[in-house]
């Protein structure tokens, strides 16, 4: 619970030379607009995949069996599981990042930035690598292009490409948004690396933050619905 | 209280380029075209989206004209040489098909290209952040990204109809949308409705950080002129409905490719869950399109009846009330295809939408009442709108009214009902705007004789229109069909006469305000006596609009007390000069 | 006018709320047992709708501490909540309704509870497996599914 210093002087870094846009008042006019305005954008994907989480309960209300046993069947929950822990940790990477940002401590914004990203990277290479190229190269594929024929005295039901259907969109959608967050953290890191951030300027770490958080949080949502369907 | 900071002084120790209009040229022909595209200046920005809709509005103008053309006259089917049928009469159409492109066309253009981005994006770009007393919007290159992104949106959708144009009505419904033959033009005109909805939402979220964060100093929410009340309102359904439009049209774009089974029943998907998520969108959709024309309503009144508006802060509410309210009506789209609980429950919340509305028509009337009203054609709009909309809220009662709508779904009743709201409403308050401002926008005066004439055309030709087809609609005639029954034809006959009013009437208007625009007598500051702040400026604006930040002292409606700025004195009278009686 | 300016430029020097480092690391730790706990809890059968609500509420909770820790919405301006806060209401009702609609077909009229046919293309691709002997009907050997989770 500290307050920063208002400022720390001396470096000469360019966050302390920072002047607002023209048509600002004053920076923390700048940065708070600029927070509202990321926070209006979360808000607006948030609503986004509500429209994947609607899907998700209408049709496991009308398929409640077959949700039940796609889940089981198509997907493994330890590597849901692995995500959301790898998820979790960079999300207090980022975290950690901010808090660097206030603090005005360079190398610990970078480093913990570059983490995040990381993580980010082992997010998507595990699913791509565990999930969708072992589920396209089985026929385990949404609707109209499904193609998996069984085993294992597993007989896939009509509704198994339903469920499919909204896995694959729902993840893949989700798993767009960790690339674009991935890009994002490097685009933050290259900066904090060339001292564009300091207790008197952060917008940008702040709102990449914000981002990544809410790809966090999103997935915090989908990993018990698609993987734990008991 | 009297004594106002008019922004006359001229600039103090600047250049002499801060006293030029915002658009003054800034070198050659191509310097000029890319200041233009690469400005973050929201005025010219106001501007380019000006044009680009009144393009969109041309194009869905034009095939409402052919489709109105088709209906002259039924078709007859005949037997062919081989026995076959063979319909005759289409023209100007070659087939049914044809003619059912021709109003998806209309539709899908004037809803998505047209109406939703006109008021805000266009006159709410120009006019909302002068009226904040702002430099600019919050996120100046975000509201050029905007633009772009509205253009690259209308690019996929003329794409669409290059390719050949869809037939599946607006509403893109499943499984029509799933199973046309050519998912290339579907999937350009849904992709063209995703990308079109993040130009609105950045709109949309840039006039809310605007409203929230720029406002001039003095100004709190209550001294806000009510058009900013109506764009914020506005702007939250943009942003909290617009997303779920974007992954309705995504997941069908999807569908197409992929054909995943969400919509498609083909695939095990559910076709009324895609109607969920498209009027989950598209009936706050229509609220993103009346309330700012209520704002601009709300304006032009009491400026031109020079009358401090009536219950400022029940007209101001309303429209957060209206907002509010859209999101939980969306069923009384789909009461005959959803479940008889869900449409008991929307058909009565629809009821609720009446309130807020109600406020607003009878606040307007009470303003205008021993008001000093000037028949100016913003104020003919004004009073068109409140004849109109309120004919088109009244009739929506009826198809709010589960059992009434039964009978009157998918008839002409509807398609009347939605052009007197869309048209009569909002279209009336946008052409009553553009020539509010227009002095402002451009630095010219219009003439206001033609400008009635045209005023008074429109009126006319649309209720020529579409007054006919409330009747149409409850003699049963079914929407979204080429040929009709013989009896129906004399009533189809009038609408399509009224239609070419219509035109002839729009036509003077752009010939009005093209003269206007290159000969047009030069503009006062003030030419209307309006107290908010866009007429404490030049016009047209300096290129920051203000030489010093405004500082507000009075509430943008004191006609009563507060002579206004940069006006000729005794030009406005004022009722009571001295403020004593307050 | 001076003091109006006076008034308009007054803080410059906003003071951010800087979260401990413990707090950050008590919440991580928080949110790993949270999500032990929902994997734990889904193999415990309470019952379709239930586990569904646990799942859900676990997840909430999650999220909450998300958002009002890591997100710092605890310690922001109060208009970021009102957002956040608006956006949820609006998927509760988005979801609400939709469900309303979707869970009482045919409540009152039995005529618009119409079923639609089951997909065919599990099916039939069942059957062209079968066909083309990549697969026994009777017990299957060709799959090459890995890890037959719960099987």
């Amino acid at each position: 619970m500290t307050t920063i210093p208002t400022s720390r002087g001396g470096t000469g870094e360019p966050w302390e030379r920072y002047k607002h846009q023209p048509h600002w008042r004053n920076n923390a006019d700048e940065f708070e607009a600029a927070k509202l305005g990321m926070w209006l954008f979360l808000a607006t994907e948030l609503l986004l995949f509500s429209g994947f989480f609607c899907a998700y309960f209408v049709l496991r209300m009308f398929h409640p069996d077959s949700f039940r046993g796609a889940s089981e069947y198509y997907l493994n929950w330890q590597i849901g599981a692995v995500n959301t822990v790898i998820l979790l940790i960079s999300s207090w990477n980022v975290a950690v990042a901010v808090r660097a940002a206030q603090l005005g401590r360079k190398m610990i914004l970078a480093v913990n930035l570059f983490f995040a990203s990381l993580c980010g990277v082992a997010f998507l290479v595990i699913k791509l690598s565990l999930e969708y190229i072992p589920k396209i190269q089985k026929g385990e594929v949404p609707g109209g292009f499904f193609s998996y024929a069984g085993g294992h005295g597993y007989e896939p039901s009509a509704y198994d490409p339903v469920f499919l259907s909204v896995y694959w969109v729902s993840t893949a959608t989700h798993g767009f948004h960790v690339l674009v967050g991935v890009l994002l953290l490097w685009w933050v890191g290259w900066r904090a690396l060339k001292g564009h951030f300091g207790p008197k300027h952060y917008t940008a770490v702040e709102n990449v933050g914000l981002y990544w958080h809410i790809v966090d949080l999103i997935w915090i949502f989908l990993f018990p619905l698609l993987y734990l369907v008991p | 209280m009297t004594t106002i900071h008019a922004d006359t002084t001229g600039p103090h120790g600047h250049d002499a380029h801060h006293d030029a209009p915002y658009y003054a040229s800034k070198g050659g022909l191509f310097v000029n075209i890319w200041d233009w595209m690469t400005t973050i200046d929201h005025k010219k920005i106001g501007v380019m989206y000006l044009f680009a809709v009144l393009a969109a509005f041309a194009l869905g103008g034009a095939a409402a004209l052919l489709v109105r053309m088709q209906l002259w006259a039924p078709t007859t089917t005949v037997a062919g040489a081989t026995g076959e049928a063979v319909v005759t009469g289409m023209w100007p159409f070659a087939s049914n098909l044809d003619y059912n492109k021709a109003f998806t066309l209309h539709g899908a253009v004037m809803v998505f290209l047209f109406i939703i981005p006109s008021i805000p994006a266009a006159l709410g770009n120009f006019i909302l952040p002068l009226m904040l007393g702002a430099k600019d919007v919050a996120f100046p290159r975000l509201n050029l990204f905007s633009w772009y992104v509205y253009v690259i949106g209308s690019l996929f959708a003329i794409a669409s109809i290059i390719l050949g144009g869809v037939d599946t009505g607006w509403t893109f419904y499943t499984p029509y949308s799933t199973i046309a033959e050519e998912y290339g033009r579907v999937i350009a005109m849904t992709l063209a409705v995703f990308i079109l909805g993040f130009s609105s939402i950045f709109t949309g979220m840039n006039f809310i950080v605007t409203v929230h964060k720029l406002r001039a100093p003095g100004m709190g929410w209550f001294d806000m002129p009510l058009f900013v009340w109506a764009i914020y309102a506005t702007s939250i359904i943009q942003v909290l409905a617009t997303p779920v439009l974007g992954i309705t049209v995504l997941l069908l774009t999807i569908e197409n490719v992929f054909k995943i089974g969400i919509f498609n029943p083909a695939y095990g998907g559910d076709p009324v869950l895609y109607q969920h998520f498209f009027w989950f969108y598209s009936h706050p959709a229509v609220y993103i399109m009346i309330l700012p024309g209520m704002g601009i309503i709300s304006e032009l009144i009491a400026v031109h009846a020079r009358k401090k508006i009536f219950g400022y802060k029940f007209v101001a509410f309303s429209s957060l009330g209206i907002a509010a309210i859209s999101f939980i009506v969306w069923g009384h789209h789909m009461f005959t295809s959803q479940g008889e609980l869900a449409s008991a429950i929307f058909s009565g919340l629809t009821f609720l939408v009446a309130i807020p509305s109600a406020i607003k028509v009878f606040n307007w009337t009470a303003t205008l009442y021993k008001g000093s009203i000037a028949l100016t054609t913003p104020m003919a709009y004004a009073l068109i709108f409140l004849f109109l909309f309120s004919i088109g809220g009244l009739t929506g009662l009826f198809l709010g009214s589960l059992s009434t709508d039964m009978h009157l779904h998918d008839t002409y009743f509807v398609v009347a009902h939605f052009h007197y709201v869309m048209m009569g409403g909002t279209v009336m308050a946008f052409l009553g705007g553009i020539h509010h401002w227009w002095p402002k926008m451009f630095g010219k005066m219009y003439n206001e004789r033609w400008a009635l004439v045209g005023a008074a055309l429109v009126f006319i030709g649309f209720n020529m229109t579409f007054f006919t087809q409330f009747i149409l609609g409850t003699k049963g005639m079914p929407r979204r069909y080429a040929t009709y029954v013989d009896e129906f034809q004399a009533l189809h006959q009038l609408s399509t006469v009224g239609s070419w009013i219509l035109g002839v009437g729009f036509l003077i208007h752009l010939a009005v305000l093209a003269t206007s625009f290159f000969g047009g007598k030069t503009a006062p500051p003030n030419p209307w006596g309006g107290l908010s702040l866009e007429w404490e400026t030049a016009s047209p604006p300096i290129e920051h609009n203000f030489h010093h930040e405004p500082v507000v002292r009075h509430h943008p409606y004191d006609f009563d007390t507060v002579v206004p700025p940069q006006t000729v004195p005794g030009e406005f009278p004022v009722a009571d000069p001295g403020g004593k009686g307050h | 006018m001076s003091q109006a300016h006076a008034e308009i430029h007054h803080d410059e020097h906003e003071h951010h709320h800087v979260s401990s480092m413990r707090l950050l690391n008590t919440i991580l730790a928080v949110l790993l047992v949270l999500t032990v706990l929902t994997v734990a809890v889904s193999r415990v059968h309470f019952g379709e709708s239930l586990n569904l609500w646990i799942a859900v509420g676990i997840a909430v909770v999650k999220a909450s501490l998300v958002a009002g820790f890591f997100m710092h919405l605890l310690h922001d301006k109060a208009m970021n909540t009102i957002v956040l806060f608006f956006c949820i209401l609006t998927i509760g009702f988005f979801l609400l309704f939709t469900l309303v609609d979707m869970g009482s077909r045919g409540m009152v009229d039995p005529l618009r509870d119409g079923d639609i046919a089951p997909p065919a293309i599990a099916a039939e691709a069942r059957q062209r497996a079968i066909a083309e002997g990549r697969l026994d009907p009777n017990e299957s050997h060709a799959d090459d599914h890995a890890t037959p989770e719960s099987h």
